[in-house]
């Protein structure tokens, strides 16, 4: 049965504050996390990394590791069975490094190390200490390689290779329209290179793992896994087994933010080959140092924008180069640069679009998913160049972008007309314009930059549409089990993780929506490879719509078979009957209810007397999704979400810190399924942006990371967060199955322009480099990098400075 | 990798002869602040662990004859509070309050801050320019040792192996000597100071500066004096032109590099800014 717009359009429990099911066990520490658990017999497992960023692997001598103290197996390149190479799109990453002969595959040498992080062998021991003794006695000959360093410098003919196959990962090109003939009808053009920095997931739980060999060849691993399916089908490969002989579960995760993904599956490969060869249990845990050098990071991007604004001051052509810094491996590139090619002219009506984005291969640590997936960086170049654009048409930056947003049947730059759903854009700005009083404030803080001042006040805004779910990328389907018991408790399994980020909630309250049971009814239990069909990965913020919509599905399954009870049971026909807060009764169309007295525990104790089915499986796929690889051109997600977000702050002009005094953020993302958990994701991926706009970037020198933990990796503390308010512009989606739509990664993605947008308003400066550090702020660059991003020559802080005090 | 033996002394005599028995095998530990983080770093293997935290009175703050006397134990939390420090050393008082987090604060302590001797150290700057003394206790007694001659480089101290950091002491000198402090980081809190600038100064009713000390913090290998600023605001009215002298000689002493958290240049210019900052804080209270 489907659900009818009688569901869609009376919510009696979506949308209600509910504290998430899991947040008494996380305050209390009754939640465990995997480094909690140990197994009987366990070893520890731990990894030798690679010495240099680059080079040749010509001797590996292990025999002094196995033997020294408490050491129960030394393994390499050689001793893997199945594949020696993981990835999820492109197999490239070797799980372990070895010598020449150990193995390879078409254009990936096994016999290389190409970043620091790279792991060349792996000891298990019956202590940590004593396994990771032994790594000190192992001995590699490595010959360095020339480095990479910069993704630009990668993609020219001269330079040193990091895949024999070339350092071109991908090129996605979107040709919409003609923009020669576009840029002839341009009053102005703005040309505008803008950069964005590699960072760091900073989730709080290191990566860990324990793997534990079963019958048959197989191992069941559990971990802070993200994406178990993946994981799975990484493992299985390497061991050279079927997938039915791989369970991956995952204990209570501490933070991914899209971060637990290759770099977990990694670490799995290299426990379940440490279990099968030792017959044990085998623990793994990274130390935060290990973390940051081994775990793949945000793509830096280099993105040079050309944009045309006809006399009416509509944008009439984009032409748009953007390179991207893929590090090592391919990891999630191909997919984060297609979402970064079909949004990166911005949500902005505009005839004529040419974009292209490549990922280059570098010795930089690899970079990957994390939390906007290609979107922070292109939302942080076209906001920052619209806002500048508007302030030259003499318009404030709100009122000229209401003029240029996409509305209900436009076009967008992959020639896909959005309809089907409300764009609304517009009256998202327009809520965030009357709630931050933006116009206002805007002219007034313009008009004050002409006298001198010690603290400045700036307002800024930005905002985006998004592409909900994987769009093209990839097959795009989920998993939900519900199972009534004869009680009338619930019991939900889903394929979506949930690792923090409250899936296993919203999801919950999707089964429970429409069985009509209050929240505490419901558990919802962590996914199991094994007990719930491959849901895909849990990323593209597509946890709550892809596994929610299952689960509606699963409970509308079971519902129509309760209520075939029930009718029968009150003499009532199903079609009257609606279950609500735990009670069945009768309702009308209007959402009046009349509770009977039958409970839903009751008429579940008496389905199962009856050996009526109380369980179901859930099933969603996504709405279809099209691309052409040439043009692309495309339904390139199947629909779309919108957010706005305003920030105010004050500029220091003496020292040029930035203090964010405060932040309004207002998404349509469909329905809202809980409205606690909606607010926690736009607090929790503002702090996050503002993180990207104004302190964090992961540097990296010739190969080497500058910080190892987070005394030198800074991100926001709770001091630097600002006052939050936030508001939903709710239009129903018929895309998801109770409405609901995406809502994690909008939250993250355009914080930083907003701020960034906000210091010109304040100073009249525009930043086009991100993190607006202080220096950043004061003196338009950064003293602390002796070189640029990427290889280019150290520039040297003691060069000439010209600050100002007071008077700046 | 093997663990320290630990000590817990009941008295500071009792610390003293654990100490003077076997100077090379015990490091002494208060907060572990800064301690712990060094050797997970791997920057420090202690052969034993002498704890001070058990000693009764450690961190005791009194004033008496004229003076204020902080006890080593003294937590940053508690001298952001005391209404002692506050009065007689504003700027010690803001600094302390500045640390870290609420956390560290509540951990860390004044002797610590001052044994581990980072030129950053952000209760060093005032201290300097309240004309602090340090009691270094060994088992010959004590000597009080000037603050400006207590740390001789980036983590190192002219304390002897046999010698603990038991108290500090200025003169209790009232409102009439008034001292800020301004430090600048990377963020609001946890954040380790860029830069920072203490001063101390008496100023006269017509707004003349006498008994002027500046002294910075994380712009050379340890906390140093300005004396040149402190030459140019000495007998001067603050404003104009006096400023502008001021922060380019502050600009001129100080030594700064570039490191993770800032470049040479912007370190030097931001003497500048929090030296206006901090004098002016002096000027506007002395009018209240
Ligand atoms: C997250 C974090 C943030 C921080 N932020 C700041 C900051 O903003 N500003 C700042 O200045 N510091 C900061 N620190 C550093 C540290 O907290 C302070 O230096 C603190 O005062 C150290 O005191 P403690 O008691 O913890 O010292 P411990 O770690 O116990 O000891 C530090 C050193 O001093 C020695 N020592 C301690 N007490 C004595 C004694 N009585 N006699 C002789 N030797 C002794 C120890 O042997 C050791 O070498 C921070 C540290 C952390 C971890």
């Amino acid at each position: 049965m489907m659900i009818g717009e009688k569901d869609k359009d009376r919510p009696w429990l979506l949308g209600r504050p509910e504290p998430r099911v899991d947040g008494l066990g996380k305050v209390t520490g009754e939640a465990r996390f995997t480094d909690d658990l140990d197994e009987v017999g366990q070893v520890w497992g731990v990894v030798l990394r690679a010495a240099h960023p680059h080079a040749r692997i010509v001797s590996l001598d292990v025999e002094e590791a196995r033997l020294a103290p408490g050491v129960v197996a030394v393994l390499t390149a050689r001793d893997i069975p199945g594949n020696p190479f993981v990835g999820g799109v492109v197999q490239d990453q070797p799980v372990l490094a070895g010598t020449a002969g150990a193995g390879g595959g078409a254009g990936h040498d096994l016999d290389r190390v190409r970043m620091l992080g790279d792991g060349v062998a792996l000891v298990a021991a019956e202590t940590e200490a004593q396994a990771r003794d032994a790594l000190g006695l192992i001995r590699v000959g490595y010959e360095p390689l020339p480095v990479v360093t910069d993704p630009r410098e990668a993609l020219r003919p001269e330079s040193p290779l990091v895949h024999d196959r070339g350092n071109l990962v991908v090129h996605h090109g979107v040709r919409h329209g003609d923009p020669a003939v576009g840029f002839e009808y341009a009053h102005r053009v703005y040309e505008r290179a803008y950069a964005t920095p590699r960072i760091e997931h900073a989730y709080l739980e290191p990566e860990c793992v324990i793997a534990r060999p079963v019958e048959g060849g197989g191992v069941e691993v559990v971990g802070s896994i993200q994406n178990l399916f993946s994981t799975r089908r990484a493992v299985a490969s390497v061991l050279g087994v079927p997938l039915n002989r791989v369970r991956i579960r995952h204990a209570v995760l501490g933070g991914s933010f899209g971060g637990k993904d290759d770099v977990m599956t990694v670490m799995a490969c290299r426990a379940a080959l440490l279990a099968r060869a030792t017959g044990r249990p085998v623990k793994m845990v990274n130390t935060r140092e290990e973390s940051m050098l081994e775990s793949y990071k945000r793509h830096p991007y280099f993105l040079d924008y050309r944009a045309g604004v006809d006399r009416d001051g509509n944008l009439c052509a984009m032409r748009m180069d953007i390179v991207a810094d893929a590090g090592a491996y391919a990891s999630m590139s191909p997919f984060v640069t297609y979402r970064s090619v079909v949004q990166a002219a911005g949500p902005y009506r505009c005839p004529h679009v040419w974009t292209d984005v490549r990922a280059a291969y570098t010795n930089n640590p690899y970079t990957g998913a994390m939390r906007g997936f290609g979107s922070p960086q292109v939302n942080f170049a076209i906001e920052c160049l619209v806002d500048e654009i508007a302030e030259d048409q003499g318009l404030d930056p709100l009122t000229y972008r209401r003029r240029i947003v996409f509305r209900d049947g436009d076009v967008t730059p992959t020639g896909q007309r959005l309809a089907g759903h409300r764009v609304s854009l517009d009256e998202v700005l327009a809520r965030i314009g009357d709630a931050s009083g933006f116009v206002d404030k805007w002219w007034r803080y313009r008009a004050a930059r002409e006298a001198p001042a010690a603290f400045r006040r700036g307002i800024g805004v930005a905002c985006s549409y998004r592409g909900v779910s994987l769009g093209a990328e990839g097959v795009d389907a989920a998993a939900t089990f519900v199972q009534v018991q004869p009680d009338g408790s619930v019991i939900v399994s889903s394929g979506v993780t949930d690792m923090g980020q409250g899936a296993q909630t919203a999801v919950a309250q999707c089964a429970a929506e429409v069985l009509g049971v209050p929240l505490d009814r419901v558990v919802f239990l962590n996914t199991d490879t094994s007990r719930i069909p491959d849901s895909g990965p849990t990323v593209a913020s597509r946890g709550t719509i892809m596994g929610g919509s299952a689960a509606a599905d699963a409970a509308a399954q079971v519902r129509a078979r309760m209520l075939e009870v029930a009718a029968d049971l009150l003499g009532q026909p199903v079609k009257n009957l609606v279950i609500r807060e735990g009670l069945v009764g009768t309702g009308g169309a209007e959402g009046s209810f009349v509770p009977s007295r039958l409970t839903f525990a009751d008429l579940a104790g008496e389905c199962f007397r009856r050996g009526v089915a109380l369980a179901a499986l859930g099933w969603f796929r996504a709405p279809p999704t099209s691309w052409h690889e040439e043009t692309g051109q495309g339904i390139a997600y199947f629909t779309y979400v919108y957010g706005a977000n305003v920030a105010e702050v004050v500029v220091d002009s003496g020292t040029g810190r930035v203090r964010v005094e405060e932040f309004w953020s207002v998404h349509d993302c469909g329905r809202v399924v809980n409205r606690l958990g909606a607010e926690g994701q736009v607090h929790g991926g503002v702090a996050m942006g503002l993180g990207y706009g104004l302190l964090e970037e992961f540097e990296v020198e010739q190969g080497v990371p500058k910080a190892s933990n987070f005394d030198e990796y800074l991100i926001p503390t709770a001091m630097d967060v600002p006052r939050m308010h936030v508001e939903f512009v709710e239009n129903p989606d018929p895309a998801g199955r109770l409405g609901q739509k995406s809502l994690g990664e909008p939250t993250n993605e355009i914080a930083a322009p907003a701020v960034v947008n906000a210091i010109a308003n304040a100073t009249g400066r525009r930043i086009r480099e991100i993190p607006a550090t202080l220096e950043q702020v004061l003196i338009g660059r950064r003293l602390t990098r002796s070189g640029l991003r990427g290889s280019e020559v150290a520039r040297g802080g003691e060069a000439s400075c010209k600050v100002r005090g007071e008077e700046g | 990798m093997t663990a320290p033996r630990f000590a817990r002394p009941r008295t500071l005599d009792e610390a003293l002869a654990l100490l003077a028995a076997d100077p090379e095998g015990w490091t002494p530990v208060h907060g572990g602040t800064d301690l712990l983080v060094r050797m997970r770093m791997g920057m420090a293997a202690p052969r034993g662990l002498l704890d001070l935290t058990g000693i009764p009175g450690f961190g005791d703050i009194r004033v008496e004859d004229g003076q204020v006397v902080i006890g080593a134990g003294a937590t940053h939390a508690a001298l952001a509070a005391d209404e002692r420090v506050r009065t007689h050393a504003p700027a010690l008082a803001r600094a302390a309050g500045l640390i870290g987090s609420p956390a560290i604060r509540n951990r860390g302590t004044l002797g610590g801050n001052l044994a581990n001797a980072s030129p950053a150290a952000d209760t060093v700057p005032p201290l300097f320019v309240v004309g602090a003394e340090v009691a270094l206790r060994g088992p010959d007694g004590v000597r009080w040792v000037p603050i400006e001659d207590f740390a001789s480089g980036p983590g190192r101290t002219v304390r002897g192996a046999t010698d603990l950091v038991v108290a500090v002491r200025f003169p209790a000198q009232g409102r009439e000597v008034r001292s800020a402090f301004e430090r600048l980081g990377t963020r609001k809190a946890l954040a380790i100071s860029k830069v920072s600038v203490a001063v101390a100064a008496r100023v006269e009713a017509d707004g003349t500066l006498r008994e002027v000390r500046v002294a910075l913090g994380a712009v050379a290998p340890t906390v140093i004096r300005a004396r040149e600023t402190e030459g140019v605001l000495e007998g001067a009215v603050w404003g104009g032109e006096v400023a502008r002298a001021a922060c380019d000689a502050v600009r001129r002493e100080a030594r700064p590099i570039t490191d993770l958290r800032a470049g040479e240049a912007y370190r030097r210019e931001m003497c500048g800014v929090l030296l206006e900052r901090a004098v002016a804080t002096i000027v506007d209270g002395s009018r209240s």
